[in-house]
C-alpha cells in the first residue's frame, strides 16, 4: 500500500518546510513567493521552452494551480466526458448498430448481434462515468498532494499511481457506478445484441421479452434476481474496500 | 510530461471498464456454422421458433440466431446485409422487398389468422362478429380505445389495411383520444390493451401463448381478410454477398420440407395448434 506522501523518505528538505508545503496551496504560495513572478510563466505545467531549464523541484506550486489553468482543450474533454454521463444508451446502441452493420464502416468485422458488440456498447456507456468520477477525484487529490509528491521526487507520471491510491474510495464509487449503468442497461444491448436466445440475451433483455410475452411473474422474478445481484456486488465491493473508505476520509 | 499523464490516465480510465466488461457473459461461441434469421416477434414470442429450430440444428449442425423484430424492421435488417434469411408476414412489404431485387426466392411456410381482441365489456358491441371492417367501423364510431402497434410490423400493416378498407383514418380521427399508437411489439400491445381496456389486432399465435390476458377476449375472428401468411425469403446473392447462402438455403428448404412442416404443425399451446403448415398449398 502506498503511504501518505508525508512519510516518504525521499524528502530533501526539512520536515517543517515540507509539512508547510504539503499542507496546502496557501502555504506553498508563501514559500515560493520569490519564485512566483520569476516563474509565473511556467505555472501552466512547465511545458514552455524557457521552463525546461528550471529544475522540476523548483516548479513548486504548478500542481496546485494545474487544475485552474488547464488548457481549453483539456477542459473541453472534461466537459464532453461529463456530458456523456447523460447520453441515452439507446443512442449509443443506434450509433454502434449503424457502425457495425454490414453496410456500415465496421461491417466487415461481423460483430453485429454478437456478445462482443454488447461489450463494446457497455464499455462506451460505462467509460465516461468512470473517467469523470476518477478524474474529479484525482484532480482533488492532486491539488492537495501534488506538490508534496513532486517534492518527494516523483514525476507527474510516477505520481499517478499514488494519486489514484489516495482517491481509491472514489475509484470504487466510479467502478460501482459503471457497473450499475451496465447491469441495468437494456436499450443499447438489445439493439446491437439482438436479444438472441442463449447468445446475446441478458437478464434485462430477457425481462423485456418475458414482459412482452405476458409472463409477468417470470419477468418480475428475474428482476428481483437482478436487483439481488446488484446489491451483492455492491456489498462485496464495499466489504473489500473498507480500508479504502478510511483513506478517502483522510483525504477529505 | 503532461501528454504522458494524459495518455496514462486515459489508459487507466479505459482499462477499468474493459476489465468490467470482461466479466460479462462469455460468448456462448456459436457452432462453426450459424446463420442470422431476421424474423418477426410473432413467431418468436409465440414460441414457434424455439420449438422447431432445435430440430433443425440437431439435424444439420447449423445454429440459427434469431433476431425478432417487426416485419418492416426485419426486412430493413436484411436490406442492410445483417441477416442471412428472412421469415416475415406482410405480403405488401415482402413484394416491395422482392421488387427491389433484395430477395431471390419467397416461399410460404405456414399460415394462421389475425383476431381482434377486446375487453369483455365490449363497449363497441362487436363481439361475435365475423367482419373485421365493420368491426373497426363500430369501434371508431363508439370511440372505444384501440391500441395500434405502430411499428411497421406485419400486424401493424394488416391493421392499417383494415382501417383503409373501412374508410377511416384513425391517426387523424382518434390520435390522442381513442386511437393509441404504442410503437411496440405484439406482447406490448396486448399488455397495453389489457391495461387500457382497449381493442387491438393480434396474430392468433401470440394471442394464444400470451400469458397475461386479463379481461381481454377474442371479439372478431373468421374473416377471410384476417388470414396471416408467413413467408421465408432467401436473399439475392448479387446484392448480399455476405449472406451465408448455403446454410440459409438449408434452413429454407427444411422449413418447407415434410419434416419441417410436421415440426410447425406439431407446435401447440394448451392443446391448440398455432400455425398451419402451407408450403404444399399456399393460402
Amino acid at each position: 500500500m502506498v503511504q501518505a506522501p508525508a512519510r516518504s523518505t525521499k524528502i530533501g528538505q526539512s520536515d517543517a518546510s515540507f509539512r508547510k508545503r504539503s499542507a496546502g496551496l496557501s502555504d506553498s504560495r508563501v514559500i515560493t513567493l520569490a519564485d512566483v513572478e520569476l516563474y509565473s510563466d511556467c505555472w501552466d505545467g512547465g511545458i514552455r521552452p524557457n521552463c525546461r531549464s528550471i529544475p522540476r523541484r523548483q516548479r513548486v506550486g504548478n500542481a496546485a494551480r494545474y487544475r485552474n489553468r488547464a488548457p481549453s482543450r483539456q477542459r473541453t474533454l472534461v466537459v464532453l466526458v461529463n456530458a456523456f454521463f447523460g447520453l441515452p444508451p439507446v443512442v449509443i446502441g443506434l450509433a454502434l448498430y449503424l457502425a457495425l452493420s454490414h453496410s456500415g464502416p465496421l461491417g466487415s468485422l461481423g460483430l453485429l448481434f454478437t456478445p462482443t458488440a454488447m461489450v463494446i456498447a457497455q464499455t462506451a456507456l460505462a467509460a465516461p462515468i468512470i473517467t469523470a468520477i476518477v478524474h474529479r477525484a484525482s484532480e482533488r487529490a492532486w491539488g492537495r498532494y501534488g506538490d508534496a509528491l513532486l517534492n518527494a521526487g516523483a514525476s507527474r507520471t510516477t505520481a499517478l499511481p499514488h494519486i489514484i491510491a489516495i482517491a481509491r474510495a472514489d475509484v470504487v464509487t466510479a467502478v460501482l457506478a459503471g457497473f450499475g449503468r451496465t447491469i441495468s442497461e437494456v436499450g443499447a444491448v438489445i439493439l446491437v445484441g439482438g436479444n438472441i436466445r442463449d447468445q446475446t440475451r441478458t437478464m434485462t433483455t430477457a425481462i423485456t421479452l418475458f414482459t412482452s410475452q405476458g409472463e409477468l411473474p417470470l419477468a418480475l422474478g428475474l428482476g428481483a434476481l437482478l436487483v439481488g445481484i446488484s446489491i451483492s456486488v455492491s456489498a462485496a465491493v464495499f466489504a473489500l474496500a473498507g480500508t479504502a473508505r478510511d483513506a478517502g476520509e483522510n483525504e477529505r | 510530461m503532461r501528454k504522458v499523464r494524459g495518455v496514462l490516465s486515459w489508459i487507466l480510465a479505459l482499462a477499468i471498464p474493459a476489465a468490467l466488461a470482461s466479466t460479462a457473459p462469455t460468448s456462448a461461441v456459436a457452432a462453426d456454422s450459424s446463420i442470422v434469421l431476421a424474423s418477426t416477434t410473432s413467431v418468436e414470442n409465440s414460441g414457434l421458433l424455439a420449438h422447431i429450430l432445435p430440430q433443425f440444428t440437431t439435424k444439420t449442425g447449423i445454429s440459427v440466431r434469431v433476431v425478432a423484430q417487426g416485419t418492416g424492421q426485419a426486412l430493413d435488417t436484411a436490406r442492410r446485409g445483417d441477416a442471412d434469411l428472412v421469415l416475415v408476414h406482410d405480403p405488401e412489404a415482402e413484394q416491395k422487398f422482392m421488387d427491389e431485387g433484395q430477395g431471390a426466392t419467397r416461399r410460404q411456410i405456414a399460415w394462421n389468422d389475425f383476431v381482434i381482441v377486446g375487453p369483455s365489456a365490449d363497449p363497441a358491441h362487436v363481439k361475435g362478429e365475423h367482419d373485421a371492417v365493420a368491426g373497426f367501423q363500430a369501434i371508431a364510431a363508439a370511440k372505444a380505445p384501440f391500441v395500434s402497434r405502430g411499428d411497421r410490423s406485419g400486424t401493424n400493416a394488416e391493421e392499417l389495411r383494415i382501417w383503409s378498407a373501412a374508410g377511416i383514418a384513425p391517426s387523424k380521427d382518434g390520435q390522442g383520444t381513442w386511437y393509441r399508437d404504442i410503437g411496440g411489439g405484439m406482447g406490448q400491445a396486448l399488455n397495453a390493451a389489457s391495461a387500457m381496456n382497449a381493442y387491438t389486432l393480434s396474430d392468433r399465435g401470440t394471442w394464444l401463448s400470451f400469458g397475461s390476458k386479463g379481461s381481454l377476449t377474442i371479439v372478431i375472428e373468421g374473416d377471410s381478410r384476417l388470414i396471416n401468411r408467413y413467408d421465408v425469403i432467401q436473399l439475392n446473392p448479387e446484392k448480399h454477398a455476405n449472406a451465408k447462402r448455403a446454410e440459409a438455403e438449408r434452413l429454407a428448404s427444411w422449413l418447407i420440407s415434410p419434416e419441417g412442416q410436421q415440426a410447425i404443425s406439431s407446435y401447440e399451446v394448451s392443446g391448440q395448434q398455432l400455425f398451419h403448415p402451407s408450403a404444399a398449398s399456399p393460402k
